[in-house]
């Protein structure tokens, strides 16, 4: 069999999905095995973005308008695309911009504006059609592994589709919220992280992203009753996900 | 009365004793308080058991019934693929300390995926391999009303089961000592070699009032007469719109730490050279919104629907289906619920706005 032929693209980022494919995972050697890979800074001098690929996997949020434009060109020369990690598949950090106007942001960095092309931060799937998720931040590795088999064994991936506290009960964890009145983000947050860090004592944070359709004003209702005060309870809703329909009720119920 | 079954009298320091030597043959499950919540986990030494506990987050019967169990495993050499069932992996334990309305819980289980027609091997596995020692219940929670189900606070027989499906001994804390009712020959074996009296008239006697001490105790009540019909009657009822939507996350919680919540999911795991794929069976929650999931989506799309649908599982739906609740009254999904939703309180609503509207249409007609 031939292999699949991989891009892996980079937007605005920290670049840490990239980093947890190449070198962190415990099945590096297998994903790259199981690939070829033709386009990707960290990975290859060789290659061109021109593609085609049969699996292109993009990380980061869509900040710039060059962005945009070639996502729009891989999307065309890709059989399969899928945005891995919170950047690209929610907005993830870079989209807290998104809380203040475009040129507020822009003068904050930089001092000459005229070179300065930046747009609202979006999430892959608000430009192209996307195959699949791979949610974490950093990606998780199952997700990955799960993506990757699942494409290439023509099933459509099954990645955790639910909220963190089925993974915080299947572990047996205490529940933060409910045991230790911590704000705890797991109730509207997708799992696949293993609920980190419930299991750890510490209320989720929803790195990994919205669920599909969480009750966001319910929680954050909640949250209030539990005594947090209000830009509290709107932070958390806009520190991952923010340009979603999902997160943003969470926040407008308190935002000052 | 004398209790239902013979009964003996035996020292605390001696039950702590016991708790070791079983320990020894077999993994010794046990309440154990961890902060502010109280888990099964493995215990070695009776002071590890948290004796005067209220309840548990996630139920006993979820200790046998477990998340994540691997059911298959296909293999693929060429164009063949090699299908192969996997073992449960069940060891020798032990369950201590289980309240009844756990019991009773364990019992519901069975019928459902230890039934007639389907078994869950892992289930079935475990069940066999544990013997059960209960703890009649003397501390009665804000949010428990097993009394309203006849499943607790204190352990009876229960429907068509015979007295030893439910546990293989039972303990009552007596002052000083326990009282141990013996209620299958395994049973009788874990008590071996050690020293007892035989209970005495005052030993029931004092059972007795302590059964009645705890029964006076409940704050919460489920009128369960006719509920099911009430439940039925009553699909579209706005209490429905206005909890589901306003409240109800969709974070599973409630039917996470239902001991009678059976719903799985099946997911596939491949290896990246596509020649091995695990099948596993995982804990699943008809609150999500992929759970029933078919061509175009999930036919209960709202929260609404959904909470409907846990509601009216345990409270009406089950009694067709499995001949009794599928609820025992434990208050865990109240306790856990993240906004506090309570399924007793659901019901009590629509019996009263039932009542309400009736004498409203009598006075107008």
């Amino acid at each position: 069999m031939k292999k699949p032929r991989l891009g892996i693209f980079k937007y605005s980022c920290c670049a840490g999905c990239q980093f947890q494919l190449i070198f962190f995972q415990r099945k590096v050697a297998e994903l790259l095995g199981a690939v070829e890979v033709v386009y990707g800074r960290m990975e290859t001098d060789a290659g061109t973005p021109e593609g085609p690929f049969d699996l292109a996997l993009i990380e980061g949020t869509i900040t710039e308008s060059w962005q945009a434009d070639e996502l729009k060109h891989v999307r065309n020369v890709s059989g399969f695309l899928v945005p891995i990690g919170s950047c690209a598949t929610n907005g993830g950090i870079p989209a807290i911009k998104n809380l203040v106007n475009e040129r507020e942001v822009e003068a904050r960095v930089y001092r000459d504006l005229s070179t300065v092309h930046s747009v609202r931060a979006s999430p892959v799937d608000h430009y192209v059609r996307v195959d699949a998720y791979a949610r974490g931040c950093p990606v998780g590795e199952a997700e990955v592994l799960e993506v990757v088999s699942g494409l290439l064994l023509g099933r459509r991936p099954d990645t955790a589709a639910y909220a963190v506290c089925v993974e915080c009960k299947m572990r047996g964890n205490t529940c933060v919220l409910v045991s230790d009145n911590l704000p705890c983000m797991g109730p509207v947050t997708n799992a696949g992280c293993g609920a980190l860090c419930p299991s750890n004592g510490r209320a989720c944070y929803a790195c990994w992203g919205p669920m599909e359709k969480p009750n966001a004003p319910a929680l954050a209702r909640q949250f209030r009753l539990m005594g947090q005060p209000p830009d509290e309870i709107a932070r958390r809703f806009s520190e991952f996900g923010y340009p979603t329909h999902e997160f943003q009720p969470g926040v407008e119920l308190y935002r000052e | 009365m004398p209790a239902a079954f013979p009964a003996r009298r035996l020292a605390r320091e001696d039950l702590h004793g016991l708790v070791v030597r079983w320990a020894g043959a077999r993994e010794v499950v046990a309440p154990v308080r961890e902060g502010n919540e109280v888990h099964w986990r493995p215990v070695t030494d009776a002071a590890q058991v948290d004796w005067d506990y209220a309840s548990t987050m996630l139920p006993p019967s979820k200790v046998l019934y477990k998340p994540l169990v691997d059911v298959a495993r296909f293999t693929r050499a060429g164009d063949a693929v090699a299908t192969g069932a996997v073992e449960p992996d069940a060891r020798p334990s032990l369950l201590l300390a289980v309240h009844p309305c756990d019991l009773h819980g364990i019992l519901v289980l069975d019928r459902t995926v230890k039934g007639r027609r389907f078994v869950d091997p892992s289930y079935a596995a475990w069940r066999a391999q544990t013997l059960i020692v209960g703890l009649n219940c003397r501390h009665v929670g804000e949010l428990c009303f097993c009394a309203s189900f006849g499943t607790g606070p204190f352990y009876s027989r229960w429907m068509d089961q015979g007295p030893s499906d439910g546990c293989d001994l039972l303990l009552t804390e007596l002052e000083g000592d326990c009282l141990v009712e013996v209620m299958s020959r395994p049973g009788e074996e874990l008590l071996a070699g050690t020293r007892m009296t035989e209970a005495s008239e005052t030993d029931y006697a004092e059972r007795d009032r302590l059964e009645e001490s705890a029964r006076s105790r409940f704050k919460k009540k489920l009128e369960i007469g006719g509920l099911p019909e009430l439940l039925l009657r009553n699909l579209e009822h706005p209490v429905w719109e206005r909890v589901g939507e306003g409240r109800c996350l969709s974070c599973t919680n409630c039917t996470m730490v239902c001991p009678t919540c059976y719903c799985y999911d099946l997911q596939d795991r491949s290896s990246l050279d596509l020649r091995e794929t695990v099948r596993a069976r995982r804990w699943d929650s008809c609150q999500d919104r992929n759970f029933a999931a078919v061509h175009f989506g999930n036919f209960r799309a709202t929260r609404k629907a959904r909470l409907r649908q846990f509601v009216c599982h345990k409270l009406s739906y089950w009694v067709g289906q499995h001949g009794c609740f599928g609820c025992v009254g434990c208050g865990r999904c109240i306790r856990l619920c993240p906004t506090g939703i309570d399924l007793a309180e659901i019901a009590g609503e629509i019996r009263r706005t039932e009542k309400a509207e009736d004498l409203k249409g009598k006075a107008e007609g």
